[in-house]
């Protein structure tokens, strides 16, 4: 669908027009449209099913008050090029993806965000549900003064103890050899701790891991090898080995490492500080110097 | 009541038979004994032309299943996308019977969007708790050699979903030509294959025998149900695996119509 086309829902006849293209999944192309009350994610479904459950899900969690948005508004079908297709409104989120949000690449910044997304987690566990296709793709940050994190894409949650619905094989722990796939919290949590390490270092390194034939063993090498990362080893471990009892837990542990971790940045800061106050001293010192020896001829 | 089984052959490919017969016979038999049967089309090189896209849709509407045609990197999410949509499609056709000998008119195509999300999440549990069956039919003459490492990733991935399943699922795994008939056994009929090894580099053939592989597979089908019964044991894998706390399939139905 091109910019400018006009979609109406057969069922609950609310007009939209497409403004452009978000993003297109497995499941589903996601267009930036507006609709009757502001701006939407317009969800038209490939798979017909997969988007049907995920629009289930969606109402299912809202009544139980554990999603915090965005919001599902409207699920309709309309006729596109002929042929009757499926779509869902959701709130738009004017966030950035977290592998594309470039202060994301700072330790504090991405431990601000896995705080937010650690949270969003222990609701959705205490519910009974996994969040599955968790990756720094579906996770929106909406810049400002304290970036805000806001998961989306619904369609891999799953209630606990059946099959997780969605995944990406390089978030998934069964791909890494760490578990399986299996609906429970430990697997969104080792997503979430990969999640981390991808805003960090970027994807490329896990990709190599992952090829290895030991790859957690691989995965934490990269942690070891990479000072920044050091007060964070002990939330990104275990969740490595699936040894949090839940997202709270692991949530604290980052708290503590965050602590520590900004000390660290504190204590770096100063002795730039303290450096960069030598380095000019030392110049204006050799300024006066040679200034002297110049008078002095 | 005998428990449903779901039933699949799932046929990867990437071109087109070139002897033995045509397939999409042998798929119209297959549902006939009420196997589906799906097929995946893999998208490299000039291997797939335009006969072997027809052929795969032919065979797959024979057989009353799925066809997808994907990239080689697509493969692993692909297997486990169509056996889910072709499950799905089997309970939605039952459920369509059991709604018109409920209703004398009306379809669940009358259904409003929201109602249809209801009814398409109760069709998913039903699904994840069914007895699933599925046979991997690999293609796996000369044109596939380069893709030996793909499709073994994507069986292994495979094995990894239905292990977390929580219905019982068995899977079995053939390869096609075989050295000497008209299919391999790789894998017998197992409820976890993450360990087995899987021999696909075969020597190198151009012959396509789709359609004796087939009918190879729906021999082997015949076979485990004949031991099941002849034997005196029901085919299910571990009780273990079987939640307890799992509705009966009239519950879900009902939820739905009322
Ligand atoms: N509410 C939203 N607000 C803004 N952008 C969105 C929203 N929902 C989705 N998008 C954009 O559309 C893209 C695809 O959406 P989404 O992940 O929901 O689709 P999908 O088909 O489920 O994809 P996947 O293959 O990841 O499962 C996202 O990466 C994001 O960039």
């Amino acid at each position: 669908m091109r910019t400018g086309t006009v979609v109406c829902g057969r069922w609950n006849r609310n007009v939209y027009r497409i403004e452009g293209v978000a993003g297109r999944g497995a499941t589903a192309t996601v267009y930036a449209a507006r609709g009757p009350a502001g701006r939407v994610a317009l969800k038209v479904a490939d798979d017909e099913a997969c988007v049907l459950v995920e629009a289930d899900m969606l109402r299912n969690l809202e009544a139980r008050g554990v999603l915090p948005g965005p919001f599902l508004r409207d699920v309709d079908e309309a006729d596109i090029d002929g042929r009757s297709v499926l779509f869902l409104a959701l709130d738009w989120v004017d966030g950035i993806p977290l592998h594309r949000f470039p202060a994301g690449r700072r330790p504090a910044v991405a431990a601000a965000v896995l705080t937010q997304v650690l949270d969003g987690l222990e609701r959705l566990h205490a519910a009974g549900f996994v969040f599955g296709d968790l990756k720094p793709a579906n996770v929106l940050v909406v810049p400002g003064s304290l970036p805000r994190a806001v998961m989306i894409d619904f369609g891999g949650v799953t209630p606990r103890g059946r099959c997780v619905r969605a995944h990406s094989e390089l978030y998934d722990r069964a791909a890494w050899g760490a578990g399986g796939r299996v609906a429970e919290p430990a697997y969104d949590l080792f997503a979430a701790a990969l999640t981390f390490l991808a805003a960090v270092i970027g994807e490329a390194p896990l990709a190599a891991a992952l090829a290895r034939p030991q790859p957690v063993v691989a995965l934490c090498d990269i942690i070891r090898a990479d000072s920044r990362l050091a007060p964070y080893r002990r939330v990104l471990e275990p969740a490595f080995h699936g040894r949090w009892a839940s997202a709270t837990a692991m949530g604290r542990a980052l708290a503590a490492a965050s602590g520590a971790g900004a000390e660290d940045a504190a204590a770096w800061d100063r002795l730039t500080v303290g450096l960069m106050g030598a380095c000019a001293a030392a110049a204006g010192w050799l300024l006066l110097v040679s200034a002297a020896w110049w008078e002095r001829l | 009541m005998r428990e449903m089984v779901l039933e699949q052959i799932l046929l990867v490919t990437d071109g087109c038979s070139n002897v033995g017969g045509d397939p999409v016979e042998a798929a119209a038999e297959a549902r006939q004994q009420g196997i589906v049967v799906n097929v995946i089309g893999i998208l490299h090189g000039q291997a797939l032309g335009e006969q072997g896209r027809r052929e795969a849709e032919r065979i797959a509407a024979a057989g009353g299943g799925v066809c997808q045609f994907v990239q080689p990197e697509r493969l692993s999410h692909t297997v486990q996308a169509v056996t889910r949509q072709a499950m799905t499609r089997t309970l939605h056709a039952v459920v369509r019977e059991e709604l018109q000998t409920l209703l004398a008119e009306g379809s669940v195509a009358d259904l409003a969007p929201e109602q249809r999300a209801r009814l398409a999440a109760s069709v998913e549990t039903w699904a994840e708790a069914s007895h699933l069956r599925v046979f991997l039919l690999l293609d796996t003459s000369a044109s596939m050699a380069p893709l030996v490492s793909t499709v073994r990733r994507a069986v292994r991935d495979f094995f990894l979903s239905l292990a977390a399943r929580s219905g019982p699922s068995e899977v079995a795994v053939g390869a096609f030509p075989g050295v000497e008939g008209a299919l391999d056994l790789l894998v017998d009929w197992t409820t976890d294959g993450s360990a087995a090894r899987l021999a696909l580099e075969r020597p190198p053939t151009g012959l396509t025998p789709t359609a004796p592989a087939l009918r190879a597979t729906l021999a082997h089908f015949r076979s485990w149900r004949i031991l099941g019964e002849a034997g005196g044991f029901v085919a299910l894998p571990p009780a273990s695996k079987v939640s307890a706390d799992r509705p009966p399939n009239g519950g879900l139905l009902r939820d739905y119509v009322f």
